[in-house]
């Protein structure tokens, strides 16, 4: 978390993927964010990945949860995989927004998306997977969403074979999304068994960029250790925002700078040991 | 031609590495990551990509099987080659006829089939389900929940333990299986258990252990938490997403 707030990461939202759905350990991790947020007062909002029901469940029990997070496909079958029906989100929306945690707007959802989910849990119907994928949309269209995250190259070679292929699934599902009026993002990752490389995420990251995607990932070092895939780095952000001449949200910005973790020009400063997000 | 050498900025908060295999504090040079750390990440995925590729010891762990007084059958997937195997998952989830035989041709029940597998990392297994299974298997015994033979698949998928569990008329069935190789971690290993295997099954009928590895999830607990989870499979009826970890 600190790794990636010094380097300017974190003005959509700051998450947790933990390896567990353990309620009582992700009650634990909401807490662990939202004491952060509060403390450094830091004007951004917090995710913590679990299922659906546990998130209600802890809701049920006033966890701060900011933002509650989903999987979702494009079939009620595939839907049914994920152990959630439209209802289901409904109750989760409902439960997000009862909290009123929303300062400057009540989005409370955060989903997450793929070509090929339907396919891997056979309820595609028969139907291609970038129709799916776009169907998901349409589901999470109804519920107001923050984000939309399409994990393009998660799913593996045998929906998206390679470099090539990942990237064009990535340009459609961002093409989709803002057809639907989305605020649609993309996971810009590649997994160990698709013929695929760092390079290919390079192109990938800089041809979204020029796209307008709404938001990337970032994990340390471009390195996810608990799902064992690649994902884009915190350096690869700074390098888009360089080239593009992006911003982080405003109040984000401002923040950063405040906190010494960048200039008005949009550089990254050197941060010093006795830096306060650096004393534990 | 000067050799201008490059500027790298460290980040002061490296002490923070010892709690995290994640790569963090990898200092930056301009806005971007370093050439060492750069060639560190390409290495690291090249030996990924290897571990993909890697090839179960069915001769060894056989071997060691037996000597803890199991008997071992061998299965393959419909999946004829790792390449296959890449490229159609639904040929990883089929036994072929062979398998299919061997295991139909098994008439005593069980409780819990078990099973060894590939998956995405043959290494991890090779490592990993031997030490795991020489814990929980007497765990098992003691409290009389009757296991299968040992079932080593290749080039299988999770759901492959469906149609294993399914012939072998298992209530509950436990698949070993490497996971997908990450960089810092290309040996870890899963565990899934799912009550009722029948083909078909689809993922939220399942409970999974995750990251059992070295600097992951150890196997001794790993083991204890597979049992615990089999004996509430067995008393709940019931696996999958409706049964919460410390519920």
């Amino acid at each position: 978390m600190v790794d990636g707030i010094l380097y300017g990461s974190g003005d959509a939202l700051i998450g947790i993927n933990p390896a567990t759905d353990n309620p009582a350990v992700t009650n634990g991790l909401i807490h662990l964010l939202n004491d952060f947020i509060n403390k450094y007062d830091i004007p951004s909002q917090s995710c913590v990945l679990s299922h659906i029901t546990t998130t209600l469940q802890l809701i049920e029990q006033h966890a701060p949860v900011d933002i509650v997070f989903q999987s979702i496909g494009g079939t009620e079958k595939t839907n049914k995989s994920f152990g959630i029906s439209l209802s289901l989100l409904k109750e989760g929306y409902d439960a997000g927004l009862s909290l009123k945690r929303g300062t400057i707007g009540n989005n409370c959802m955060y989903f997450e998306t793929g070509q090929g989910s339907a396919l891997s849990a056979n309820a595609h119907e028969g139907v291609d997977q970038q129709t799916c994928e776009v169907r998901a949309y349409a589901v999470a269209r109804q519920f107001d969403p923050l984000l939309v995250n399409t994990v393009v190259g998660f799913i593996g070679p045998e929906y998206l074979y390679d470099g090539k292929q990942i990237i064009r699934a990535a340009l459609e599902d961002h093409c989709c999304g803002k057809l639907l009026g989305l605020p649609m993002g993309v996971d810009v990752c590649y997994t160990n068994h698709a013929e695929a490389d760092y390079d290919d995420m390079d192109n990938m990251l800089t041809l979204l960029g020029v796209a307008g995607t709404n938001f990337i990932i970032g994990v340390p070092g471009s390195d996810d250790v608990m799902l064992n895939y690649q994902s884009t780095s915190f350096h690869d952000a700074l390098y888009l925002r360089k080239v593009l001449q992006k911003k982080p949200s405003p109040e984000f910005e401002e923040w950063l700078i405040r906190q010494g973790i960048m200039d008005n020009a949009g550089n990254k400063l050197p941060v010093k040991e006795t830096h306060h997000l650096l004393q534990f | 031609m000067q050799l201008l050498r490059q500027h790298i900025e460290p980040d002061e908060w490296a002490s923070l590495k010892v709690f995290t295999n994640a790569r963090i504090a990898l200092g930056s040079t301009g806005v971007s990551i370093p050439l060492k750390e750069m060639l560190a990440l390409r290495l690291a995925h090249a030996q990924a990509r290897e571990a993909v590729y890697s090839l179960l010891e069915s001769g060894r762990l056989t071997n060691e099987l037996q000597q803890m007084q199991l008997a071992v059958m061998n299965v393959r997937s419909k999946a004829r080659s790792r390449e296959y195997f890449l490229q159609r998952p639904d040929y990883g989830r089929m036994l072929d006829d062979f398998s299919k035989d061997v295991l139909a041709a098994e008439d005593t029940s069980c409780d819990v089939a078990v099973i060894l597998a590939d998956g995405l990392s043959a290494t991890a297994i090779n490592t990993y389900a031997i030490p795991l299974l020489q814990r929980l298997i007497p765990l098992l015994k003691s409290n009389h929940i009757k296991a299968s033979p040992m079932v080593i698949a290749e080039q299988a998928r999770v759901a492959l333990s469906d149609e294993i569990g399914y012939l072998l008329k298992a209530k509950l069935s436990v698949i070993l299986i490497g996971e997908r190789p990450g960089l810092t971690t290309c040996d870890s290993m899963g565990a899934y258990i799912t009550f009722q295997p029948k083909p078909g099954t689809t993922d939220e009928a399942r409970n999974c252990i995750s990251n059992i590895h070295a600097s992951g999830l150890h196997y001794t607990i790993a083991a204890e938490k597979i049992f615990s989870l089999v004996q509430t499979c067995l008393q709940k009826q019931v696996s999958g997403i409706t049964l919460k970890e410390g519920n």
